[in-house]
């Protein structure tokens, strides 16, 4: 509770700057409404995986059932799945199921979308709050601590995937939750919930599997204590932390009960089964696309055969770093150069705590897991969304670097400056669209709509001038008094306002918690300089006196 | 040792004597524990191959062999069916084997030197390690990073020649390593001799002797003098070039010309230029080209992620000032499959395909796996630089090779399959083990470009007339009719050497066409003039 008072300035404000972004209609639509443009393309449901984790949602809500009607199945194509007759999501079900209570919640205020949406919020926000602990574990100051949280949440893709409704953010929340729990507590319980989130993570998006893996194997390993003795090497396993995995049957019977129930077979993954891309006027499912809705007579099958470790490829690792590190498209360097200075923080850290190491692996598992994967882009998006996690754990080292070279002015300089883009490209993201294509995709896109095509955050740039924000807040309520490029200054300025306040008041106290005054001699004589621990002092002061 | 359970708590101690003892063991035997190690998983990959009838699915594999074969049986056998192009070591080496028909016709005649180099290169990435003062775990992570590799597993269950060299280069480098470490001229016989080893398998290993030899040069006035240095220089490399100069000989006693390797009518550069004239040479003259093409083949023999901490462990371990300088200097010849790759696809010299980045199809794609070892050791020596972090990059590189394991990930089987590599003359050989088996008469054919059809027939190499059966051949394209009751041609075709002589003889007019397969078409001579050829060899042994 304690820590919560002393920080919650910086949570409502991450939660406001959210609310205002969080993309939106009114209203609580149905299934007939859902399949309209004012939803889909124009609206919050502009790509695939967001109306497909809508679907299962509604589906659950108003059919009461993990099937989907036709309509709603129409609502979800291209990421249609279609087994035993029957229509079903191809992705894992974990967010639709965790966002049912905000749309529940949101239903009864009539807006239902953005009560789903504002779970991911809640997500997005307390995973800022877990940076801010984690930076400070690895010895952060609060301010710069406080300063890793906004650098995840505002100055990386983060912002985007926070005000729509992806797996990123609960599959970050879960891989902090843990690690910071398996860093900084102890006891049997620590273990039983190390697993139990590792199983819920599974139901939120299968690769978790592998992001989690050096979460487990830490706790594994954490069990076996070697010292060297005078008598020799003593080997103690505490046999009683691997009891912790039966924190995993839970959700494994959650997982293995609703594969049977959708896919017909307790190991049948949603993005195994068949893929359906086309419907006709009918509702049944078609083999080609052609425009007269031919009734065909089987479906369109896609990598139905394969198993789901073949859709992760070493042969994409060199073309995929290039995409999430270097491409114009969808790379770090465009998107989230803030980052990048990370990696001062974890050469500077990795000398003093093994720790560390837990963080980079699961940095390292995310980028190279993602860059094996057949579509490192992610489909159409705003920036690399697969790396929400390595932001996530990128930001506590970002923090770090700003303590450890804050009294080095071109460094602040760099930092602040590439602070300021970051917030401005990705602030551009968040209010406005993440339907971006691939690089790859353009030359075929541009063929077909005759004219040049963007594919970067120029294109939600273009977008701001001619579309305006998706902005649920902005369109129900400041879009008589501002105009669209007026909200997004307004919001990256009060952002950067936040950020430069931060650094300012850091450095306002050059050598930490001292105040230097000069004492200016006569004409011969030198200056004194006189440091005094005041703030030290101020700290013994009793309570309800505050300096901040 | 000491054990205790309590409250679900195992707790045991080792004591020092026992410490000692395995660690004494260790330093024993672990060389002989990897032998084992590394001959077991070798022998399990090549019977795996080997029953998935992918051991011999390379062209050039089945040309290997029946060179070899060609010395010890055919209608000219002899020492001059070395040839001229192909460097003259690895078919040596089959000469024990080659004669039994089943290790002939299963590859393990040319698979059991790929197998020995396989074992000899995972000890010798050890011992190069240990020689560097690296720990154990690294020094066995090394090891791991070149064994954990379908690439390597299926190559070394292949009669091809890249484990061979792979061994030499190796060997030769970790000798003279040693012998900058230690100034024992032995080690510098031993590097030569490894070198020049090298140097009869590919023409790679010239370029390490040439490479080599200059860094050699370089210790040795750095050590010792101007002086000193010409003598170990020469020394080293007369020692080391003496292959080279062999081959020279060879060239100009067997075949007129001591360049007729490099610019005969069955040299690369012939086959080159063909390509160059279909437009499919992209990467000559380019260099960006060739760069961009060798790394993509790089990391599809890696699988990419050992290769970036190769690359990374390479740019650290030159620049550790903690190694001996000299010893960094001659490490840089581990480099040289890349350089002189780079240079080859360059020049014209060499062609490599790789579906996306160049070409349609896959060809050479194994050329990648020369630098294999040189990952191994530099990233071996990285994960040793990273203290707490190693596991981090051990754990991640186990990821990466388990999807490689679990998607089946090897180019090199793709080329030998699928690629330009492939042949499958299974249509041809399959008519000629039933046509040409029981009957008597011989078969007309060209081995330069039908090599493959001659293994995969099954019939035995004195069967066949081809360009080096010397007055057989002379003959032949004379009067077929006389010699061959088969020909088989690639019709149209005037680089298959066979159709380019006999095409205007009246002989030819005699055959009749089987049928059209593909890559060859198969004549046989009408009935009427059976008479009147010779169905047996006839001429006896030939100068």
């Amino acid at each position: 509770m304690k820590w919560l008072s002393k920080n919650i300035g910086i949570i409502i404000f991450c939660i406001a700057i959210l609310v205002l972004s969080v993309r939106g209609l009114s209203g609580n639509p149905d299934s007939t409404q859902l399949n309209t443009d004012k939803w889909t393309s124009e609206g919050p449901f502009e790509l695939s995986p967001e109306r497909g984790r809508f679907a299962l949602t509604y589906s659950l809500v108003e059919d009461k059932s993990i099937y989907f009607s036709k309509e709603i199945a129409r609502f979800t194509i291209p990421d249609l799945g279609y087994i035993n007759g029957k229509y079903v999501s191809l992705f894992a079900p974990g967010v639709s199921f965790i966002v049912v209570p905000g749309y529940l919640l949101g239903k009864v205020y009539g807006v239902s979308q953005v009560g789903s949406f504002f779970v991911i919020i809640i997500f997005a926000v307390l995973n800022a709050l877990i940076i801010q602990k984690l930076a400070k574990f690895f010895g952060a100051g609060n301010l710069t601590s406080t300063l890793s949280s906004l650098a995840f949440l505002f100055a990386t893709p983060s912002f985007s995937y926070a005000v729509n409704l992806y797996q990123h953010h609960i599959s970050t929340f879960l891989l902090l939750v843990s690690t910071f729990l398996l860093l900084t507590r102890r006891g049997f319980v620590k273990y039983l919930l190390i697993w139990f989130l590792f199983g819920l993570s599974l139901l939120v998006d299968y690769p978790n599997f592998f992001l989690f893996l050096p979460i487990i194997i830490y706790s594994l390993v954490e069990a076996i204590i070697l010292r060297m003795r005078s008598s020799g090497l003593t080997v103690k396993v505490d046999l009683w932390k691997y009891f912790g995995i039966l924190g995993i049957i839970l959700p494994l019977v959650i997982f293995f009960w609703y594969n049977k129930s959708a896919y017909g077979s307790p190991l049948q993954l949603a993005g195994t089964v068949q893929n359906v891309r086309e419907m006709d006027s009918k509702g049944n499912p078609v083999r080609s696309i052609t425009p007269d809705d031919n009734e065909g007579d089987s479906i369109e099958e896609s990598g139905n055969t394969q198993n789901a470790a073949t859709f992760f490829k070493t042969r994409n690792l060199a073309n995929g770093l290039y995409v999430h590190l270097l491409s114009p498209d969808r790379g770090i360097i465009y998107y989230a150069p803030v980052t990048l200075f990370g990696i001062l923080g974890i050469v500077e850290l990795t000398k003093k705590k093994k720790q560390t190491s837990l963080l980079i692996s699961v940095i390292g598992v995310n980028l190279i897991l993602y860059s094996m994967w057949g579509d490192p882009w992610g489909g159409w998006g705003f920036g690399s969304r697969y790396l929400v996690p390595s932001y996530a754990f990128t930001a506590p080292f970002v923090g770090l670097a700003i303590s450890k070279f804050r009294k080095n002015t071109m460094f602040m300089i760099m930092i602040t400056l590439t602070f300021f883009y970051s917030l401005s490209v990705n602030t551009l993201g968040a209010i406005t669209t993440s339907s971006n294509p691939p690089e790859v995709e353009v030359e075929y896109l541009s063929s077909q709509s005759h004219k040049v095509e963007k594919y970067t955050y120029e294109r939600n740039i273009d977008f701001l001038s001619s579309h305006g924000s998706k902005s649920y807040f902005y369109n129900e309520f400041l879009s008589d008094w501002l105009s669209p490029w007026q909200f997004y200054l307004v919001m990256v300025a009060i952002l950067m306002s936040l950020v430069t306040t931060f650094i300012l008041r850091m450095n306002s106290f050059r050598y930490g918690s001292e105040i230097e005054f000069v004492l200016k001699g006569g004409k011969e004589g030198k200056n004194l300089k006189v440091y005094l621990e005041i703030m030290d002092k101020l700290k013994t002061l009793p309570r309800g006196i505050k300096f901040w | 040792m000491v054990t205790k359970m309590d409250k679900f708590t195992l707790q045991f101690t080792l004591s020092k004597s026992l410490i000692i003892k395995l660690q004494k063991f260790f330093d024993k035997n672990i060389l002989s524990i990897l032998i084992l190690t590394l001959s077991l998983i070798s022998v399990f990959a090549f019977l795996f191959y080997y029953e998935n009838k992918l051991g011999l699915s390379y062209n050039d594999a089945r040309s290997h062999l029946d060179m070899g074969r060609r010395v010890v049986e055919n209608l000219k056998p002899g020492l001059a069916q070395l040839g001229s192009v192909w460097l003259p070591l690895p078919h040596i080496l089959m000469i024990p084997t080659i004669w039994s028909d089943f290790m002939w016709h299963s590859g393990l005649s040319g698979a059991i030197q790929s197998m020995f180099s396989f074992v000899a290169t995972g000890c010798l990435i050890y011992l190069f390690l240990k020689n560097l003062k690296i720990g154990l775990f690294e020094r066995i992570f090394g090891v791991f990073i070149f064994v954990a590799n379908i690439n390597v597993l299926y190559l070394q269950s292949t009669a091809m020649t890249e484990l061979l060299l792979l061994a030499t280069m190796t060997a030769g480098v970790y000798f003279l390593a040693r012998w900058v470490n230690d100034d024992n001229i032995f080690n510098l016989i031993k590097g030569a001799l490894f070198v020049m080893s090298s140097t009869l398998i590919r023409y790679d290993g010239w370029f390490l002797f040439i490479f080599a030899s200059l860094l050699v040069a370089f210790i040795s006035i750095r050590k010792r003098g101007l002086r000193e240095a010409e003598g170990n220089f020469i020394f080293y490399s007369t020692l080391a070039g003496f292959g080279i100069v062999m081959w020279l000989v060879w060239n100009l006693l067997i075949f007129k010309d001591p360049l007729y390797f490099a610019y005969g009518p069955y040299s690369a550069q012939s086959q080159q230029k063909m390509l160059e004239e279909a437009g499919e040479l992209s990467t000559k003259g380019d260099f960006l080209m060739s760069a961009k093409a060798y790394f993509y083949s790089i990391f599809y023999n890696s699988y990419t992620f050992s290769a970036m901490l190769g690359f990374a462990g390479a740019v650290t371990f030159f620049l550790d000032k903690k190694i001996k300088f000299l010893v960094r200097v001659i490490s840089f010849s581990l480099l040289a499959p890349l350089f002189f790759n780079i240079i080859a696809l360059y020049l014209g010299h060499s062609v490599l395909f790789l579906p996306g980045i160049i070409g349609r199809t896959w060809f050479n794609i194994r050329y990648g796996a020369l630098m294999l070892p040189s990952i191994a050791i530099f990233s071996a020596y990285l994960i040793n630089k990273l203290g707490v972090l190693k596991w981090v990059f051990v754990g991640i590189f186990c990821l990466v090779i388990f999807f490689a394991f679990v998607n089946n990930d090897a180019a090199t089987i793709e080329d030998a399959v699928y690629g330009e590599s492939a042949r499958n003359v299974s249509e041809v050989s399959t008519w000629l083990q039933n046509n040409a088996k029981d009957k008597e008469g011989l078969v007309l054919m060209s081995v330069a470009s039908h090599d493959a059809i001659i293994f995969s027939s099954g019939l035995p190499m004195k069967k066949f007339i081809h360009e080096g059966t010397g007055a057989y051949w002379d003959y032949a394209i004379e009067n077929p009719d006389r010699w061959a009751t088969w020909i088989v041609t690639r019709t149209h075709d005037l680089n298959d050497a066979v159709f380019r002589e006999v095409r205007d003889s009246d002989g030819f007019k005699k055959y009749e066409l089987v049928d059209h397969y593909p890559f060859a078409d198969i004549y046989q001579l009408k009935p009427e003039y059976r008479s009147e050829f010779l169905a047996k060899p006839v001429l006896g042994k030939q100068n």
